[in-house]
């Protein structure tokens, strides 16, 4: 209080004067029209200016609030598209009952084998030939090794470790990679590798030399591994050369999820995951 | 006796200001010449700053009153009356700062009277035209430019005849 009162007793003269300069301005906008308008519009300008910066400002630190609801919304969609996916499977695998009407050969088929879990890259590499991605998610969030990793344009990686609360995956980036795939709409199968040359683009092996393919054709999972189900976008045929003297076209691959720029991604919990594994290890 | 001298010229410039100088200005071509500024900007130093201020926002607002628009004269009046304690400081003659507080304009010469006061009828005219516009277009430039003149003309005359003391 006294330091306020020291203030105002040295810095009156500068206080009165900008006072009175206040209460000048004020009765000029207040009282003439031109002014009042010229000052208001010029008021409103400035008030409309200062509200969008804010509202630029407030969306800006909304934005990773914003991204969660998105990827909330975008494993809801996924979800729904594997349900559905099942559910077309099942209605195609149709079989006739005794008494010829068309029944699902196994009800179980009609519910998606895969749960999705959320998460973010912390870390990757697109420079070596053996190219992997750290995630923000690990044991504790239920991530187990050789799940799959997809992007919102497709396919990205598998999981090849886990620590508590990270894991560690490598990319379709990676030589050490094959992933079953198809050429969608046909049923040429073949593995997805990549040569580690050009980030942009990948290998598809051992299609044979009689099946046609075309520039364009999309080239998906298969679904005969428990990493990915059936129908994930992994990228386009680019070209197709088929001089290779070992009976198998050699196919350069377009990949759809650009490398460059993985932040949110999904993994793909195959939930039979485990049974199959204890039928391998006894086996083996 | 200073209160009361300073009290008279308050009233007779204003009176002036309405009666006279206001109808002096020749529509279209000259706006009509401040001479009060004259009275603001020489009025006595020893004046406490804050009654200056204050005599100053009262001139300003009541001369409003008899010509608007309202507010524009408070504006700029309060506005020389500040820059007139920075004006001093810059181009003050030789004397101490105790010195300067008493000091007398009249008694001073002729071309450091019109050094302090020109440039000072300068701001009070652009400050004023630019709230009585609100703007600063090349019409209101013109404005400041001949009000100025016009003013300066008024203020020598003015200054030669009240301002000036005999036998410095």
């Amino acid at each position: 209080m006294d330091r306020l009162i020291a203030f105002l007793t040295r810095n009156y003269n500068v206080l009165l004067f900008l006072g009175l300069e206040l209460i000048a301005f004020s009765i000029l906008v207040k009282f003439n029209k031109s002014q009042h308008t010229v000052f208001s519009n010029a008021v409103l300008g400035v008030a409309s200016n200062i509200q969008r910066v804010n509202a630029r400002l407030d969306s800006y630190f909304q934005l990773d609030e914003e991204n969660k609801k998105l990827q909330d919304e975008n494993i809801r969609l996924r979800k729904q598209l594997l349900k559905l996916d099942a559910s077309f499977q099942a209605y195609v695998h149709r079989q006739p009952d005794s008494s010829g009407f068309l029944v699902d050969r196994d009800t179980t088929l009609r519910e998606s084998k895969f749960k999705i879990i959320p998460c973010k890259a912390v870390s990757y590499s697109t420079s070596s030939s053996y190219n992997q991605v750290v995630l923000n998610v690990g044991k504790k969030d239920g991530v187990k090794k050789e799940m799959g990793i997809i992007s919102s344009d497709g396919v990205a990686g598998v999981v090849i470790a886990v620590s508590e609360r990270y894991s560690l995956a490598m990319s379709m980036l990676n030589k050490k990679i094959n992933v079953s795939a198809r050429i969608k709409g046909k049923k040429i199968i073949g593995t997805m590798t990549w040569d580690g040359e050009d980030i942009r683009y990948g290998s598809l092996k051992f299609v044979p030399q009689h099946f046609h393919l075309n520039r364009g054709d999309s080239v998906i999972t298969s679904g005969y591994s428990t990493f990915f189900p059936d129908g994930m976008m992994i990228g386009w045929v680019e070209s197709v050369s088929s001089k290779n003297p070992d009976g198998f076209h050699n196919i350069k691959v377009r990949l759809s999820t650009d490398f460059n720029q993985l932040d949110y991604l999904y993994l793909l919990q195959f939930e039979d995951q485990n049974e199959i594994d204890s039928l391998l290890t006894k086996n083996r | 006796m200073l209160q009361v001298k300073y009290f008279i010229h308050f009233f007779v410039y204003l009176v002036l200001q309405f009666f006279v100088f206001e109808r002096m200005n020749i529509e279209g071509y000259l706006p009509p010449p401040h001479v009060f500024v004259l009275f603001l900007v020489f009025s006595p130093l020893r004046l406490f700053r804050a009654t200056y201020f204050i005599s100053c926002f009262s001139f300003g607002i009541l001369l409003d009153a008899l010509v608007r628009p309202l507010g524009a004269h408070a504006f700029a009046a309060v506005f020389i009356a500040a820059m007139r304690g920075i004006w001093i400081e810059l181009v003050k003659p030789n004397v101490s700062n105790e010195e300067l507080q008493v000091l007398e304009i009249e008694t001073q010469r002729f071309s450091w009277q019109m050094l302090f006061l020109i440039p000072l009828i300068f701001l009070y005219e652009l400050c004023y035209y630019i709230l009585a516009d609100f703007a600063l277009t090349l019409q209101t430039i013109t404005k400041v430019v001949s009000g100025t003149v016009y003013t300066a003309l008024f203020c020598v005359i003015f200054t030669i005849l009240f301002y000036r003391k005999t036998g410095k």
